[in-house]
């Protein structure tokens, strides 16, 4: 196996590096695509690493095919992968650890079942819910800010984090959201969020200025059928616009 | 300036950051603040929020255009209402033109990962040849794309109803805003729910958010 380097030596990426690997890794998913899906923004994160490293040639050419390989993870945690292929690619071909190509295929299934449960499945609806909350009591700007900070505090923390975990601890650096400890986490902004989704329910039946119990039975009824819609996985498109349509009935027939 | 608008929220939908600014709750009052008429753009916003909060963009899943969704169902709920009065029509209205376009943007998200295979090919072509210049090229195509996508198909729906005749005037607040949406986005959260917990922290919240609604509203 080609790794970028020929000689033994270490290789250390600077501050500026990692900084500038960052920032590049926010386009991960710029040229997404069924073939390759990250694998271009992968290797666009990776390009200050190229250039630190001073690659030429062959070297050069092996760096970009082996980062423009198949990729695909969660975008978030998809920094715990690439700080760990850096770190892989300073430490030249004699070193004992995982190949860069090791790294990657290794972790992403793993990030990416952890990120899609976390930002995904919890994190995305816990801040739309709270940023819903504020909106619908009459606090639009304040939703609009609650949104983004509830679900970038978690985004920018992992995306930072992980950069610098995969850089210091490898493969290793994937256990810290293997654990229990993100497992907690995970439970907790689920439940967070069920509760947000709850009272921005409870505004809508209040905020509907319809008599409590008609509202609550409207509501009930559309819960009830967004679960079977769901159940059926009938697209949430078709199932708003029925919805709509409902809802413009009832007005009508009020 | 919505066409604009949409282009670059979308960005954030997928393509670049994924900081949420491309949410329709965020994209929906962005789009009410530049047609004069917040409220409007808050109830679309978060109407169309309530229904696409269980759509993920994760893998190769297909998912709706949200964000163009949110902004073209605020413009097209100015045009019918006009801006002020009854919202009834224009509610109606934008949110199921946001709903539409939303749907027709899913479509073209098949067109953009198309088009960026074609760039990534390039990419790789280049990379064979020892030039690392491809890979930031289909990165810039990727983005230029994903905006024209969305600038277009806001400003395609948006042409298209300005033809149409306006709505009838607005005249009070007859429509249940979210009455419908809000369980639609709870009865998701639900169906994603690992465990008995969530959907009892879900039944709690509904809960306490009844009593306090209510006694902040006096109605306790």
């Amino acid at each position: 196996m080609l790794h970028g380097r020929e000689d033994s030596r270490e290789t250390r990426l600077l501050g500026r590096d990692l900084l500038e690997v960052w920032v590049r890794s926010l386009f991960l998913q710029s040229a997404w695509n069924a073939r390759g899906m990250q694998h271009v923004g992968f290797c666009f994160a990776m390009l200050p690493v190229l250039r630190r490293l001073d690659l030429r040639g062959r070297q050069a050419r092996a760096f970009l095919e082996r980062h423009l390989a198949f990729f695909n993870t969660n975008p978030v945690l998809s920094s715990y992968a690439i700080g760990a292929a850096a770190a892989a690619e300073t430490r030249g071909p004699d070193a004992q650890e995982p190949s860069p190509e090791e790294i990657k295929s290794a972790l992403a299934g793993p990030l990416g079942m952890a990120g899609d449960s976390l930002m995904w499945s919890s994190v995305r609806p816990l801040a739309a819910f709270v940023g819903l909350a504020l909106a619908l009591v009459g606090r639009p700007i304040a939703g609009v800010v609650a949104l983004l900070v509830v679900y970038n505090a978690f985004h920018l923390v992992f995306r930072w984090r992980g950069l610098v975990a995969g850089v210091s601890k490898g493969t290793a650096a994937v256990d810290e959201v293997l654990g229990p400890g993100f497992r907690r986490l995970v439970t907790l902004a689920r439940g967070a969020g069920a509760f947000a989704a709850g009272v921005v329910v409870a505004i809508a039946v209040v905020g509907s200025e319809i008599a409590l119990p008609a509202a609550l039975v409207v509501g009930g009824s559309f819960f009830v059928l967004g679960l079977a819609a769901c159940a059926a996985r009938v697209p949430a498109t078709l199932v708003g616009i029925g919805g709509a349509v409902g809802g413009l009935l009832f007005v009508a027939l009020r | 300036m919505l066409a604009g608008l949409a282009g670059v929220l979308s960005l954030d939908a997928t393509a670049f950051f994924q900081s949420m600014i491309s949410r329709p709750l965020v994209a929906g009052i962005a789009a009410g603040a530049i047609v004069g008429d917040l409220g409007l753009g808050l109830v679309v916003g978060a109407t169309l929020e309530l229904v696409w909060v269980g759509a993920l963009p994760v893998g190769a899943a297909g998912f709706p255009d949200a964000t163009s969704g949110a902004v073209v169902g605020t413009g097209v709920g100015w045009l019918l209402g006009g801006g002020g009065g009854d919202r009834a029509v224009a509610l109606f209205g934008g949110v199921v033109a946001g709903l539409v376009a939303g749907a027709v943007g899913r479509a073209l998200v098949g067109l953009l990962r198309r088009a960026n295979e074609r760039y990534a090919a390039r990419a790789l072509a280049k990379a064979s040849e020892e030039d690392a210049r491809g890979v930031g090229e289909a990165v810039a195509l990727g983005l230029l794309t994903r905006f024209g996508l969305g600038a277009a198909l806001t400003a395609g729906f948006l042409w298209a109803w300005s033809g149409l005749p306006a709505g009838p005037p607005s005249s009070g607040n007859a429509y249940p805003a979210l009455l419908w949406a809000a369980p639609l986005g709870a009865a998701a959260v639900a169906a994603r729910a690992k465990g008995a917990a969530d959907r009892w922290l879900l039944a709690g919240g509904f809960g306490v958010g009844l009593v306090v609604t209510l006694a902040v509203r006096g109605g306790l």
